[in-house]
């Protein structure tokens, strides 16, 4: 049973610190800290939790994303080197080295009363719900990055997400599960 | 996943005894029907009923072999395009005076069961348009595609084939999300039904939407593996 609803891994102190202020200022507190990723039989034990890792060790544990899920974790990937991250990973959320402390602040929040906001019957954050919604009434990707103020490889990578979440890959699919929850007309 | 892809089945071969081959896939019965075999000839093998019938036989197992199995691609260059087009004709018959009318039945008792349900309201809507999608794509495929295979036999004019190329072209694109929609729509309808309910009703919505899934991967796989590149390679040879 952990005391936090958070877990980091990543191997410099100063990233750990960091986060940590970030996390205290958001009242969520540290569960436990890894250098690297941990052994299976301790990350069995997760829920109801958010991850912080290092994107170099994403790769570790992305086979067991859908388990993740159906487990209540979230996974937000730390990617402070110069290379491109790799699309295809399973995250529901990056942070950026260019990142000013304000923006980690806003990403990290929605993550901080984790298992209270979230509705439970569809398993989806606010921000995956919100894009589940312009899906479902025929926003293309663009558009949705426009309206809601963030990246395409952001609304990709939410709609990735809500794929893996529900089950449901087509777009009339997904307006069909929007309808019959109530988030669209 | 479906029973194709996860179970290994036996290749279908010319000796084989029809009653053999339903008692090992019953799916493939209305396949079966499709060529006007009937089932009592069970005891006899499938080269017998073709001779019998005036079938050609490397069609038959070639087309019983594509359906029992999700990783048999049978020899598209040997495939009689006059006989593939009469069997797709003929499964787009199956599909509107059977498989639709038995859909649009069970929706009707859902209706009576729950209704006016979110549920039943969303799923009817969602099935009214998917069909209707379905039944332009079938018209289209049978006013300009199986045309097209008397059209090369006739030695057609050379307007007529590029026009048909573009049409061909276009076809390609259209079987993505058959498979997609279906799948979704089963995913969907396992998370809400409703708590207290007729399970049998539902079992029977699924398995109906499971065996159209699987009809309109194999009829697409048809379509797309063996018909269109055929025609696209025949029309290259005509210019």
């Amino acid at each position: 049973m952990h005391s936090g609803n958070c877990i980091i891994i990543h191997p410099w102190p100063i990233v750990q610190i960091g986060l940590t202020n970030i996390l205290q200022s958001l009242k969520v507190d540290v569960a436990a800290y890894y250098l690297t990723t941990p052994e299976n039989e301790i990350i069995q034990t997760w829920n109801d939790l958010f991850v912080l890792i290092d994107s170099k060790e994403i790769e570790m544990i992305q086979k067991q994303y859908k388990s993740f899920k159906r487990r209540n974790i979230d996974i937000i990937g730390i990617h402070f080197e110069d290379s491109h991250i790799d699309d295809g990973l399973p995250m529901d959320e990056i942070l950026y080295p260019s990142d000013t402390q304000g923006m980690m602040f806003s990403k990290l929040k929605p993550f901080s009363n984790f298992g209270k906001h979230k509705q439970p019957s569809l398993h989806l954050s606010d921000r995956e719900i919100e894009v589940l919604k312009l899906v479902a009434t025929g926003f293309s990707n663009k558009q949705i990055s426009e309206k809601l103020f963030i990246s395409i490889h952001t609304v990709i990578s939410h709609r990735k997400h809500i794929t893996i979440k529900l089950g449901v890959k087509s777009i009339s699919g997904l307006t069909f599960y929007a309808i019959l929850n109530d988030l669209i007309e | 996943m479906r029973d194709s892809d996860s179970i290994e089945h036996a290749l279908i071969e010319a000796d084989d005894q029809l009653c053999e081959v339903l008692g090992r896939n019953i799916d493939l019965l209305p396949i079966v029907f499709r060529f006007g075999i009937s089932p009592n000839m069970g005891q006899s093998t499938l080269e017998e009923i073709c001779l019998r019938h005036k079938i050609d036989l490397d069609f038959l197992l070639a087309v019983l072999n594509t359906y029992n199995s999700g990783n048999y691609f049978p020899n598209t260059d040997s495939i009689d395009l006059a006989l593939l087009t009469d069997f797709l004709t003929k499964t787009h018959l199956q599909l509107k005076q059977v498989t639709i009318p038995l859909l649009g039945s069970l929706m009707q008792k859902l209706k009576i069961k729950l209704p006016g349900s979110k549920l039943t309201i969303t799923l009817e809507r969602y099935l009214n348009d998917y069909i209707s999608r379905l039944m332009e794509h079938i018209e289209f495929e049978e006013k300009y595609i199986f045309p097209l295979v008397g059209l090369l036999n006739k030695n057609g004019s050379g307007s007529e084939l590029k026009t048909s190329t573009s049409k061909l072209k276009k076809l390609f694109g259209q079987h993505n999300n058959v498979e997609t929609e279906i799948s979704d729509l089963i995913m969907i309808i396992l998370q809400h039904i409703p708590e207290d309910t007729d399970i049998q009703l539902f079992h029977d919505i699924l398995h109906t939407l499971s065996h159209f899934e699987k009809e309109q991967v194999d009829h697409a796989r048809f379509e797309d593996k063996i018909l269109v590149p055929r025609l696209l390679k025949l029309f290259g040879t005509k210019f």
